[in-house]
């Protein structure tokens, strides 16, 4: 017990699951249905409850990138209790990519970074299942490596692959967050597949490869900041509470502290 | 005329030195180039303080949407009252 709520112990959901040869992540809905919160949640209740906790054990999230934003995603959502992660990223750690992301340490360099992603997911929370895939996202496979998700997280460092994913997206009828940073500046977006989004920002026929990033360079901070609300994005979305920011492209300029809001496509 | 609102945002508004302009125009041509009159040298010279160089006009190294859609969906179309231009550095990282 936890003052008025019934917990259950990690060590406690093992051995159910050993004896009742039972995913993890089953043992905890159960243990939820009944009223019974796993102890690693217990701070999740008071905003999502009980019922949003299941959701998320039951959700299948994709992040598309395992760098600088793919990698605090991915590390939120596992910690969120997101039950089955898909990983997609064909790139591997380098020396420049300590500064940001969060899971590139000095003893992984030219790793794989998606391998890399789901070892920190089974060792913050063995419950979560996870799938990586090492090759690259392109328009040709992006349906074959999304479907099954119901929420697709943007990681990614360039526009032509943002839109393979949400064309991807929108045929599969799922909702894509994007989330794009640049120095101290980064962008937010969820976009559903009846929604302007991307396509309307950026222009179909010759969207820039890459924006102002590759001069200004991305330092520590932002990419966490904006890759904390697409999770929070996604957390909306599976539990149904709250409102996801759709239809307005948010702008955080990490100088000064202000976000503006674009209504799109209108 | 049409009397449209410009709306800069982050660096580009840094560097203009304002976050918003009105203008008048009855194209979306004509508007971007007493766009680029009013602020193409500030944000070019704002970033090559930082060593960076910007090439061509601003609409050529920005995000620029018309009333929330991208400008070269929407190139001929006449402006009306009340329209919005957005003004952005492309951001794509991750």
């Amino acid at each position: 017990m936890d003052g008025e709520i019934s917990v259950i112990s990690i060590e406690a959901v093992r051995e159910l699951s050993r004896a009742r040869h039972q995913p993890l992540t089953e043992v905890e809905v159960m243990a939820l249905e009944q009223g019974i919160v796993p102890q690693r949640y217990l701070r999740n209740i008071g905003t999502i409850g009980t019922e949003g906790q299941i959701r998320l054990l039951r959700s299948h999230v994709a992040v598309v990138g395992a760098g600088g934003l793919g990698g605090t995603i991915i590390e939120l959502l596992a910690r969120q209790g997101v039950g089955h992660i898909t990983i997609i990223d064909d790139d591997h750690f380098a020396e420049q990519n300590l500064n940001r992301q969060l899971l590139c340490t000095e003893g992984n360099i030219g790793r794989y970074k998606a391998r890399v992603a789901a070892a920190r997911v089974r060792r913050i929370n063995s419950a979560v299942r996870v799938t990586v895939h090492t090759e690259r996202l392109t328009v040709d496979n992006a349906s074959r490596l999304l479907r099954g998700a119901g929420v697709v997280l943007d990681g990614l460092d360039n526009l032509l692959s943002r839109l393979a994913v949400e064309k991807a997206c929108r045929e599969l009828k799922i909702p894509f967050v994007h989330g794009s940073i640049a120095g101290f500046c980064g962008q937010l977006m969820t976009v559903y597949p009846e929604d302007p989004g991307l396509q309307a920002i950026y222009s179909a026929t010759s969207p820039p490869e890459t924006g102002i990033e590759t001069r200004l360079g991305n330092p520590a901070t932002t990419p966490a900041i904006i890759a904390a609300l697409e999770v929070q994005e996604a957390i909306k979305i599976i539990t149904g509470i709250g409102e996801p920011v759709r239809n307005r492209l948010l702008i955080f300029d990490l100088l000064t502290g202000e976000v503006h809001s674009i209504n799109i496509g209108r | 005329m049409a009397k449209v609102t410009v709306r800069l945002y982050s660096l580009w508004q840094m560097y203009a030195g304002t976050e918003t302009a009105r203008l008048e125009a009855d194209s979306l041509a004509e508007a971007l180039n007493e766009i680029e009159d009013m602020f193409g040298a500030k944000l070019r010279e704002g970033m090559k303080a930082k060593g960076i160089v910007l090439d061509g006009k601003i609409e050529e190294f920005s995000l620029v949407l018309l009333n929330g859609t991208n400008i070269k969906q929407v190139p001929d179309t006449a402006l009306k009252d009340g329209d919005t231009i957005h003004i952005m550095p492309p951001l794509a990282g991750g």
